[in-house]
This record gives C-alpha cells, structure tokens and sequence, in this order.
C-alpha cells in the first residue's frame, strides 16, 4: 500500500480548504501535528492522506494578567514553555519530549507529569479553533478559566486522536511557575507526609523518589532531603523519556500502583501523583483488552461505540477522519 | 395570553394509564400530579421560569429510575431530571405535559475510599453530606456551591457546579472520575473511570455541565481532596468596588494561589447583617474581599502575609484575619449566606451569573454600577473575583411587571457586556431556558449547530430535558410560559 500523502497547509484557511476538497472527492483525511505519536495513538490508521497542522506554528499572545495564551496547534510544548517561562508562567501539563506539537499532545492524549496537580491536560485548555471533516469551521469554550456556555465540545475533541475534528488553535490556561521551587528526594513509603508536592514520582531504576514542593523551607518527611534542581530536572526528564519511549501506558488510583500485581513502579518508573507508569510492549498487550481492575490501559484496544456517532454528527455525510472507526 | 402560554400555567395532567404504569414501578405515593404538590416543582431557583410538569416521579434507586425513563421514552414524553431545584437557569423545568423526575430519594453514598480518595455516590446526595462523611478520614468534597446545603451532586453534575473554592481546587468536572449513566431510551452505560485520565472521548467530561440533557448519571464517583494542614482568611474591607477587584487582579498576577477569592459589596454587606446570617461584616465599607489560603502549616503564615501586603498596598479601610475557626466560619456563613439574606429584600430575585477575563473584573464592575444608575434598579454584588466570575443579584417585584422587565433589561445588558469583554455567558449556573437566547451572541451559527447535532446524537428523539442550554427553536420559549407574571397580566 501507497504511503499517504502529506498535506501541510501553512494556515488555517488553506487547511480548510484542503478538507473540503478531500471531503467533495470522498478522500480520508487524519490530522497529525509532526506524527511523533501516531505510532502509539493510532497505530492502525490508514488515512489517504495525513493533514499536518504543524505549520500553524504561532504563538499568538501570552497574557501575564490573565494567565492565558493563545497558539497555534503547530506550536511545540518547548516553544510555548521557553516563551511563557520568560514571563514567569508555565503550561498546566509536562508532556514527554515527542519533538511533536501541542496539538498532538493535547488531541492524542497524551500522559502529563502535572496531572496530579493541576488535573489532566484537557483541563488546560479553555477554548479551541477546529475544522471538521467536511471543511467547516468551529470555535468551543471560550477565553476565560471558567465557562459552561454551551456543551463542552472542547473535551469532546481532546483527547479523540484527531477523529472528530483537527485542532487548528488553542488557548491555554497558564500558572504561575513555582515561586520558591524545592527539590528534594526520599522513600516512597512517607511521600504522603510531603507538603502539597507539584510532582511526586520515580525515574526508572532508581532508588529514592523525587518530588518538587514549592513555598517550604524544607520537605518536612520521614527520611526526605533536599536536591540540587539539576538532579532533580534531570531525574524529572528521565522519567518522561520513559514514557516518551514506552508504547503504552497505565492510569490508576495513585494508591494502587503498588498494588497491581505485574507492575514494577521502582523498575519502570512512575508519575507517583498522577496515577501513571509507563508500560512495556509485553505488558501492554496483555492488558490492553482485559486491563486490572479499576486501571485504565491507554492506547486503547478499541474505540469508544460512540465515535462512529459522534463522527456523524459532527460532519455528516463527509468522510470521517482517520476514516471509519475500529 | 397565547393559548400555549395558558396551558403551561395550568399544566397539562399525564394521560391516566401512564401515571398508573409509573405509579406500579415507583409506588403509589411516589407519582405526584395534584396541582397542589406540582406547584412546586413549576420553577427552579430562577423564578422568571415557570410550567407546571404533567407529573414528577420520585424513583428510589437506579433500576426505578431505568423503567420510568424507558417507559416515558415509549410514551414519547418529555422529562428531565431534578436534585433539589436550586438550580439558577431554568433548567429542571419540563414543557406542558412533560414529566419531572426528582431524584431526590436516591439519597445514599455507596461507597467511600479513603485510600483512593474518591466516594460512590447516587445523584440526589447532597453537596455538603459528603464532605460531612468524609471529613473522619481527613478528606472533603472540594466544589462548595452557595446552596451546598441543599443542593445535589446530581444537580452539580449537570450545571457544572463552582462554588468560591473552585478557584483553587476547579469546577465539579474536575472532581467527577467516572459516572454510571442512564441515556434517553433507558440503556445505561458507564463513563469516565477510576482516575480522571480515563478515555480516549471523554464522554464523562462531556456530560459533566451537559444540563442534563445528554443523559441522566445514576451513580457518580466522585474525587475527594484532602482537608488542608492550615487555613488562613483574611478579610478586607474596602472604600469601593473598584479596589476590591484591583487588589484581586494583583493577587492573581502575583502567582499566589488562594483556594478563594471572593468579593461583597455594600447592598450584599448590609442584607447579610440584617439577616440572620450576620456575620459582624462592615456596614461602612464599599465591599469587602474575602481571600482565604490554604496548605502546609509551614507555608501558610508567609503565603497569608504576602497576600496581606498586597490588601495593604489597595488602602482597606479594616483588613483582619480570622483569629480562630469560629470567626473563619462566621464569615464564610456571611458569604454563603448572602444569597439568602437578599432575598428578604423583595419577592421576587434573579442571581446572574457571567465571567469576564479576571483583567477585566473591574471594568465590568464599574459596568454593574452604571447599570445600576441607569436602570434605577438596585443591585447587589457578590461574586467569586479570582474566576472573574460574577453575580450581580436583583431583587425587585415580579408582579411590578414594568419593574420585571427592566431587570431582564439590566442582566441582559451585563452579560452582553461581558461577551463584550471577552467572557462568557455563564461561569456555573448555566444556560438553561435564562440565557438560551444569548448563546448566539457567544457561539456562532455553525458552532451552536454542531452542539444540536452531537445533542440528537445522545437522545435523537428530544426527549431528554428538551430545549434547554441551546437557543430555542421558535415558540418553545412561549410553551415554557416565559416571565408569564408580567406578561399574562395576572399582576
């Protein structure tokens, strides 16, 4: 089979151009941004043609009063990171290092080493510029931290790995990056005593976790001490290199992850907060279709009944992206 | 008077075979049609909105809940599910003949999780029971509506309920993990799961603020925060408005996170201390601005100084901090309170709710105001400022009806005003029947008809809470007997 063609429109006018002559001609689209996690997100599609939203690489604004910005989906996590950072802020979610873009982070989904404390990285974005699959144009949430105007297509679209709509421009919550930022590492087992920790988890094949507290003068646990902040970047970004390069993943209750019989937090690492560890190919596939109890096993082994429906809806009588749904 | 405007007045009774079948499923007792006890269930908290249901089914559990709902589906009548009707939009409101289902009964928390820090809850517990039941293990419900209350966490589940701690800890679809969920023709499915990151199509962050016309949740699990280390709060009075929200904008800007950031102002100052809810607040001020912060015991000292310094550098006339839990709860039973203590001004009242960009918080204040000299209406302000959401309060007289239509005036005004600003037209409260004309000032034409299409998707025949949280079709608002006290002349 043919690889697909490459569709990279350089803005929003010309991808909407491109879908409705894809969708007048009965061609399959599925958006990507840079195709950095199509191998783990949607592994089985075969699209006539990839629309790559990477081209739509602006950073609109970045409002300090408002803790909000507004960039293109082409925009890369590193990008939005160095810009707001400049401006004391930062994004509610730490995406592993794909080299991809927001876009794909967001629709992908996509683990987030913040989730334990700011929520999982739909809650990050308050409104979005979309085009569905037959070229028409869409605008959800709106530009402030609280709105429940109006359904929450927003959540709908994230997270659907590009099926329902192709993510054209985000605008993003952002938070005050920490003031007085404490790294420090220690035994899992008193992490609970751990004032309000930012992060909590465990690089891959270490001995001792890590955490970031913020505002204390010191970790205030059983056996916890203080870090220099390069250990404990370095650490942090070890941890999201494993999950970078894992092809799947696990969620559960933070309490549980001891707990699930196969699974070595201390050898695989795992975001402690967040309820989350990285899972080899083997483990992955003995648990995508029967997961433990009460986990979630992400890629999923199929999709949700309600895609198909939800495809119809949202451009009937166009040619779905990523095409029918398995 | 049109004659759909009559008939939803006096509503319009359940065919009798109907009300027996319902009646076998729920009991005898438990199928309300004489006007007397359907009188109640005519409004939500938004009085503007009234229509008499054709009958309200009281279910006990879920599996009563799934036969009523399939054998209105196969009568082809339309219903909607109802917690405790403090919602402030219309939106537990059904057409003529419709049926309500009050879910009141289905009252029990299943399950609490002290370890995984999450409860099992049906839909009609109420708000504050749960952070009761969990605050033995060290753990609370962090969404605290005004009405917690009263209110349900079904109810909070459709409207994705705020409350002033939503600043810190998000709204309820931050808190709902998974919820069990019965759709319009009675098949039941479970959506979201055991952690927050759960789905590929987020179905349960969709049907969280749904307004319960996606489907109705038989059964939610929902997170619980842990209860904090410390607490400070601080209370600051100041001269005006306008300095209450600029020392708000600055907080904000300086990276602090307090859990709540709420403002009063002198209308809603002197209600709560004539009311029973009197909580020692300062008549004199202009407002006042509550902020309350919260977490390790070693931070929290430094982080309520900090905070302080900032009221300081506003010019407050009084700024304290609650000496000991008894004066925190004092106040916060003064800002809980409010909305109570206001409506002991007039007959009749209308809570708005919109949100502004949180820059912007004091231009729409200074909006308010303007309003409110225009209009000659007065208005009181209590709001949550850190979410730059806001709550101007009418009370006025609904049988005035001159006086009914210049307040729709007035809030209509101010929500323009804030799509003006770059808002939205509700924080928490909802679109319901209140705003579902406005929403197409904030959703263009091809956005709000995508939002119809995913909705017939969920419930293709319309029966599900029908004509709510979107813009009307032509003439559903008159069959909802629209502000009928001032326009059927029954003054």
């Amino acid at each position: 089979m043919a690889e697909p063609e490459l569709l990279a429109p350089a803005g929003s006018e010309e991808a909407a151009d491109l879908v409705r002559a894809a969708a007048a001609a009965g061609r399959t689209l599925l958006p990507c941004g840079r195709r950095t996690r199509l191998r783990r997100h949607a592994p089985e599609a075969r699209p006539e043609a990839w629309l790559s939203l990477a081209g739509l690489d602006r950073i609109e604004s970045i409002d300090t009063e408002d803790q909000t910005c507004v960039v293109g989906a082409g925009v890369s996590p590193e990008e939005l990171a160095a810009a707001a950072g400049e401006r004391g802020l930062e994004l509610g979610a730490l995406f592993p290092p794909t080299g991809g873009t927001l876009g794909g982070a967001f629709l992908a989904p996509e683990v987030s080493l913040l989730s334990g404390f700011f929520g999982p990285p739909r809650d990050q974005v308050l409104s979005a510029d979309w085009l569905l699959a037959d070229g028409s144009r869409v605008r959800t949430g709106a530009r402030v931290v609280k709105s429940v105007a109006g359904y929450d297509l927003t959540r709908l679209f994230l997270g659907s790995r590009g099926r329902l709509a192709a993510c054209l421009r985000l605008v993003l919550r952002l938070r005050p990056r920490p003031r007085r930022p404490l790294w420090c590492a220690g035994p899992e087992a008193t992490a609970a005593e751990l004032p309000a920790p930012r992060l909590l988890f465990r690089p891959p094949n270490a001995a001792e976790a890590i955490a970031l507290l913020e505002g204390v003068p010191e970790p205030g646990a059983d056996g916890w001490h203080p870090i220099e902040a390069d250990v404990g970047e370095a650490a942090r970004d070890a941890l999201l290199a494993a999950f970078a390069a894992a092809p799947g993943r696990i969620c559960l209750p933070p309490a549980r992850l001891r707990k699930t019989a196969g699974l070595d937090p201390t050898a695989s690492g795992a975001d402690l907060l967040g309820g989350q560890a990285p899972l080899a190919a083997d483990r992955l596939e003995a648990w995508r279709r029967r997961p433990p109890a009460d986990a979630v096993v992400l890629p999923r082994a199929r999709s949700s009944p309600w895609l198909a429906r939800l495809q119809a809806a949202c451009a009937p009588g166009a040619p779905p992206f990523g095409g029918s749904s398995r | 008077m049109s004659s759909a405007a009559a008939a939803s007045r006096r509503g319009r009774p359940l065919a009798a075979a109907l009300a027996a079948d319902l009646r076998r499923i729920v009991g005898h007792r438990r199928v309300l049609d004489d006007p007397a006890s359907l009188a109640a269930y005519e409004s939500d908290a938004l009085t503007l909105y009234r229509c008499r249901p054709g009958a309200v089914v009281l279910p006990g559990d879920r599996d009563e809940l799934v036969a009523c709902v399939r054998l209105l589906h196969r009568a082809g009548i339309p219903f909607a599910a109802r917690g405790a009707g403090t919602g402030l939009s219309g939106g537990a409101l059904v057409p003529p003949g419709g049926v309500i289902l009050g879910l009141a009964r289905m009252d029990r928390i299943l399950e609490l999780n002290p370890a995984e820090r999450w409860a099992r809850v049906e839909p009609g517990v109420v708000n504050a029971e749960l952070s009761r039941a969990a605050a033995p293990h060290g753990l609370r419900y962090a969404p605290d509506p005004a009405s917690q209350a009263v209110c349900t966490l079904g109810g909070n589940l459709a409207e994705n309920s705020g409350g002033p701690q939503c600043f810190l800890h998000g709204m309820t679809a931050q808190h709902v993990l998974e919820a069990e969920v019965v759709l319009a023709d009675g098949r039941c499915e479970r959506w979201g799961g055991p952690t927050l990151e759960s789905d590929d199509l987020d179905l349960r962050g969709f049907l969280v603020g749904s307004e319960g016309s996606v489907a109705i949740a038989s059964e939610i699990r929902l997170r619980l925060v842990p209860l904090p280390e410390a607490v400070a709060t601080l209370l600051g009075a100041f001269a005006d408005l306008h300095a209450a929200c600029e020392a708000v904008a600055e907080v904000v800007a300086a990276g602090l996170r307090p859990v709540a950031m709420e403002v009063m102002d002198r209308r809603a100052i002197r209600a709560v201390e004539a009311s029973v809810y009197r909580a020692g607040l300062p008549t004199d001020a202009g407002a006042v601005l509550i902020v309350e912060v919260e977490g390790p015991a070693a931070r929290i000292p430094e982080e309520a100084a900090e905070v302080e310094e900032i009221l300081e550098r506003h010019r407050p006339l009084r700024l304290e901090r609650a000496a000991n839990p008894a004066e925190r709860a004092a106040i916060w039973k003064g800002r809980k309170g409010a909305g109570g203590a206001m409506g002991q001004l007039a007959p009749d009242s209308l809570v708005m709710d919109g949100v502004v960009p949180r820059s912007r918080l004091a231009e729409i204040m200074d909006f308010v105001l303007r309003v409110e000299e225009e209009s000659g209406l007065p208005i009181a302000n209590l709001f949550h400022a850190g979410d730059g959401n806001i709550h101007p309060h009418f009370a006025y007289d609904a049988r005035d009806r001159e006086q009914a239509r210049r307040v729709e005036e007035a809030a209509t005004r101010i929500l323009r005003r804030c799509l003006d600003l770059g808002g939205s037209l509700s924080g928490e409260h909802g679109i319901g029947l209140e705003k579902e004309e406005l929403l197409a000032e904030q959703f263009d034409p091809p956005t709000l008809e995508l939002m119809r299409r995913v909705r017939r998707a969920f419930d293709p025949a319309g029966l599900l809470n029908p004509d709510k949280g979107l813009p009307l079709p032509r003439g559903c608002a008159e069959a909802f007997h629209r502000h009928r006290r001032y326009r059927d002349g029954r003054a």
